[in-house]
């Protein structure tokens, strides 16, 4: 197993122009929470640009499931977004950056977010549906 | 006709972003020896302008974020090429992020999964430490010690780049019926 794993460091064996690309645009493994929670962040923008997209088309009609999947999607979104303020906080300042209101916000609005899209969504699954057997009279 | 891969793929990589997280959670040793060297690594400085993110501006920050999203973006859309070449360019773009988030560290978290996964078994077992454990960490803590990591970020995203460019030019050239132009 050992020398299976040795495999994996090569690093003496890449070129020096990988290494130098690495040190120009790469970033630290401690700091590589940064790049998901950036990810996050446009995803987060493409799914709310769908439903909006979604609720122009269709309109709100009867239910408020795509208002309320947004308005989910806009409390996760502004959660990751604080997140990666405090990455971006640390990486460009001289200490490490940590609040621990702004942290617990965040997981607050990540909360919240999620209760609001699970809890439609599970509302949607379990409502009674009308009842497909025919009236008796007919 | 082809069959879609689309979710097959993205249930594998949320399966594997899964393990991930819980073998990292659960055994943090690695994860607590970079964070001790946070200020030495991560943060720039004047002694240490070469440090890592930049010399601590926030438009290089902002260009490390962007140039590594349109890069992934890029690989994202090679792999999604030949996985799933009939879905639109939002969902291919959906699958690029996480994907190339995956692919991005995979050289030092591959060795670094398995022996925490040893360790963990070792403990749930009874069986011990595993004894590739100590050098195998010995030699993670260096790299990332020695702020070699990065070189590895930018192998494994080439490294996947040309195999997906490979796999994607096969493809091409191999038609419906299954011969070969």
């Amino acid at each position: 197993m050992e020398q299976f794993l040795s495999l994996f460091f090569f690093i003496d064996k890449l070129p020096a122009w990988v290494l130098a690309a690495g040190m120009r645009w790469g970033i630290d493994m401690a700091c590589l929470c940064a790049l998901p929670n950036f990810f996050n962040l446009i995803l987060h923008f493409i799914i709310g640009g769908i439903i909006v997209i979604m609720l122009m088309q269709y309109g709100i009609r009867k239910n408020f499931f795509l208002p309320l999947l947004l308005l989910g999607i806009m409390f996760s979104g502004v959660s990751k977004f604080i997140d990666w303020i405090q990455n971006m906080l640390t990486a460009t300042g001289n200490t490490v950056f940590f609040s621990y209101n702004l942290d617990l916000l965040v997981e607050a609005l990540q909360f919240i977010g999620i209760a609001i899209i699970f809890y439609y969504i599970f509302r949607s699954l379990f409502a009674s549906k009308p009842s497909l057997t025919k009236p008796s009279n007919l | 006709m082809k069959k879609d891969l689309l979710i097959p793929v993205m249930v594998i990589m949320g399966v594997l972003a899964t393990a991930y997280i819980v073998v990292f959670d659960w055994e943090y040793n690695l994860l607590e020896a970079e964070m001790g060297l946070i200020d030495q690594l991560l943060l720039s400085s004047e002694e240490n302008p070469a440090g890592l993110v930049q010399q601590g501006s926030v438009t290089a920050y902002l260009g490390q974020m962007i140039f590594w999203t349109f890069s992934l973006i890029l690989l994202g859309l090679v792999w999604a090429g030949f996985l799933f070449p009939k879905r639109p360019l939002v969902e291919k773009i959906i699958f690029s992020l996480p994907f190339g988030v995956l692919v991005m560290p995979l050289i030092f978290v591959i060795p670094a999964w398995i022996i925490s996964a040893g360790k963990i078994g070792g403990e749930l077992f009874g069986t011990g430490m595993p004894p590739y454990y100590g050098p195998t960490v010995g030699k993670i803590v260096y790299l990332i010690s020695s702020n070699h990591e990065q070189g590895y970020e930018i192998a494994a995203v080439l490294g996947f780049l040309v195999v997906g460019l490979l796999i994607l030019g096969i493809t091409k050239l191999v038609r419906k019926d299954g011969t070969v132009s």
